[in-house]
């Protein structure tokens, strides 16, 4: 699977997966992949919200606090996946409590999400290409390798160190293609574009844009000005100076650098039809980056004095992952915990426009043919990546839910908290054990070629620090001070 | 030509299920052995403790896998004693 083809004439018109499938006498599609990666995410998202809407006990009104609302997510035991664990992996599916009781509620969620895969992708392949019976064989073990990335990544000692189950689900695949090669019968069940697709819509109901001002005017400047500013300068300054081969490698590494890791590189990857390599080489960096400055920026902070608002908002705005923010933020204090975990929370907000404006960008500008007519309305239309609509639409959908329901905040939360984020997960963590399964280190090998993505995260990194703590300091310390105080 | 092609296959087929057998065994050891004993390191134990109680998961990719989220979720959309409220206090 590619998301890109540079060379292929079909591109405009078939995404590879289309195409190879054509060429390999497989059944024409009946429907995009863009739009059954929609279709089932939605049909994933209603059903979750239905239940939760109607399982949920409300509302009273209990005359000081208004209505109030108990919310329920009638999934949440049959929705899981493998917990953290310290000695034993198997405390990852059975957890024993105080009284020596043991549960399998992690075990009965994770067969849970199995089954609900199983039926739900088998069911949309078969409508897709009729080859849902072949796909089913493979699924099943690609499913086992998710587990077991997700297994490596529970441990607790790797998740202290933002060792995200995204790098183990590639290092799992690329342990089975590197060694004895990828099984013919799995090949069917490995459709990553489909799997990001799907995950990226689910991904779409978290972006909240009700949450945008969790931090007031300071925090969106910080994390809306300065973030879309570095990801531009960062792509300028890759193609004009350090003139990158793959304008989509550059996007996606200056995607993942300036807004939030991993899942902005995954939705950037998605909107620019990057290759897979592409994106590993992108998450790798960030990830291996992100390890050192959660160590360091906390430790520079101390040494230099910096206030715990200002060096928390330095830290929301720098540092990649959500998660390593987090960490960062608590080891200075709980003040500055709260301000680098809701700028950066503000700027994971930030994805659903940054992949809109990406996937706009690349059909109008970037695969445009620079000596023909500039493409009109229905040729943008036809090129568009519809997820990105889908990804959209589940975002401004949920933002008026969130933002305008009596217990829409319960409810939306409910919803997320109890099943479609670890519907969510779970596509990414599949989705990147296909893209092990389907890379040779061979391949990666040519994009290491001269240190230019390096060159380009440092450089895009040190404007970032310093764009980000000129702005923290100008909003927290100087604009809006007495407020802050 | 076909036999070589066939000896060759099977010695590359062995050599990569040997390589497989070996980085399993390598990460059981790691996974069983060496991390679950680097957890129970003082320093170690501090920090994952440190990070427990504040509900931080260090690997999150998303605001919605932090605990640590819920409780600044409410103070900043619930009540008003938000510490790091911005609106400007009444006169």
């Amino acid at each position: 699977m590619r998301f890109r083809d540079t060379i292929n004439p079909l591109r405009h018109l078939k995404t590879m997966n289309e195409v190879e499938d054509i060429a390999a006498g497989a059944k024409p599609a009946r429907i995009s992949e863009d739009w059954l990666a929609v279709a089932c995410a939605a049909l994933l998202l209603a059903v979750s919200f239905t239940g939760v809407l109607l399982a949920s006990k409300y509302c009273y009104w209990d005359g000081t606090n208004g209505a109030s609302i108990e919310v329920i997510n009638p999934f949440k035991p049959w929705v899981s996946k493998p917990g953290k664990w310290t000695e034993s992996p198997v405390d990852s599916f059975v957890t024993t409590d105080d009284a020596g009781e043991k549960s399998y509620g992690l075990l009965i969620g994770s067969v849970g999400v199995f089954v609900t895969f199983a039926v739900l992708l088998t069911l949309a392949v078969q409508i897709r290409d009729g080859g849902g019976l072949a796909f089913l064989k493979g699924f099943v073990l690609v499913f086992l390798l998710a587990t077991l990335a997700y297994l490596l990544a529970a441990q607790s000692v790797v998740k202290a160190y933002n060792l995200e189950y995204a790098l183990w689900a590639l290092l799992v695949g690329l342990l089975i293609s590197n060694t004895i090669g990828t099984p013919a019968f799995m090949k069917p069940a490995v459709r990553t574009e489909f799997l990001i697709k799907t995950g990226l819509v689910l991904l779409g109901a978290e972006v909240l844009m009700s949450r945008l001002l969790a931090l007031g005017l300071p925090g969106l400047f910080v994390a809306w000005v300065v973030t879309p500013i570095v990801l531009i300068s960062t792509y300028i300054f890759g193609q004009k100076v350090l003139k990158m081969e793959s304008p989509s490698l550059n996007m996606v590494i200056s995607a993942d650098m300036s807004v939030c890791g991993v899942s902005a590189a995954i939705a950037a990857a998605a909107a620019c039809k990057a290759k897979k390599e592409e994106l590993t080489l992108a998450i790798g960096m960030s990830l291996s980056f992100t390890v050192v400055m959660m160590i360091v920026m906390p430790a520079f902070i101390k040494a230099v004095g910096m206030g715990e608002v200002l060096g928390g908002a330095w830290l929301g705005g720098t540092i990649d992952a959500t998660g390593a923010v987090a960490a960062a933020g608590a080891t200075l204090g709980d003040r500055a915990l709260e301000v680098a975990a809701t700028v950066k929370m503000i700027q994971n907000i930030l994805i659903g426009v940054s992949a809109f404006g990406i996937a706009t960008y690349w059909v109008t500008k970037v695969e445009a043919d620079p000596n023909g007519p500039q493409p009109d309305a229905m040729e943008i239309w036809r090129r568009f990546p519809k997820f990105v609509i889908g990804f959209v639409i589940a975002s401004v959908l949920f933002s008026i839910v969130h933002g305008t329901l009596t217990g829409g905040p319960e409810l939306v939360d409910g919803m997320i908290d109890g099943s479609t984020k670890t519907f969510r997960g779970w596509f990414f963590c599949l989705a990147f054990v296909c893209i092990g399964l389907e890379t040779s280190f061979r391949e990666l090998l040519p994009y290491f070629k001269g240190g230019k993505p390096l060159v380009l995260y440092v450089c895009g990194q040190s404007l970032n620090l310093v764009l980000t703590l000129l702005m923290a300091w100008l909003m927290f310390e100087v604009v809006f001070k007495d407020f802050v105080n | 030509m076909t036999q070589v092609k066939s000896v060759s296959s099977d010695a590359s087929s062995w050599h990569g299920w040997g390589l497989l057998l070996t980085v399993l065994m390598a990460m059981s050891v790691i996974w069983c052995g060496l991390l679950p004993w680097i957890a129970t390191r003082p320093h170690v134990q501090r920090q994952l403790t440190f990070l427990d109680e504040r509900g931080i998961d260090p690997s999150a990719m998303f605001y919605t896998e932090l605990d640590a989220m819920d409780a600044i979720l409410e103070r900043a959309e619930g009540d008003g004693d938000h510490p790091i409220k911005t609106k400007k206090p009444a006169e």
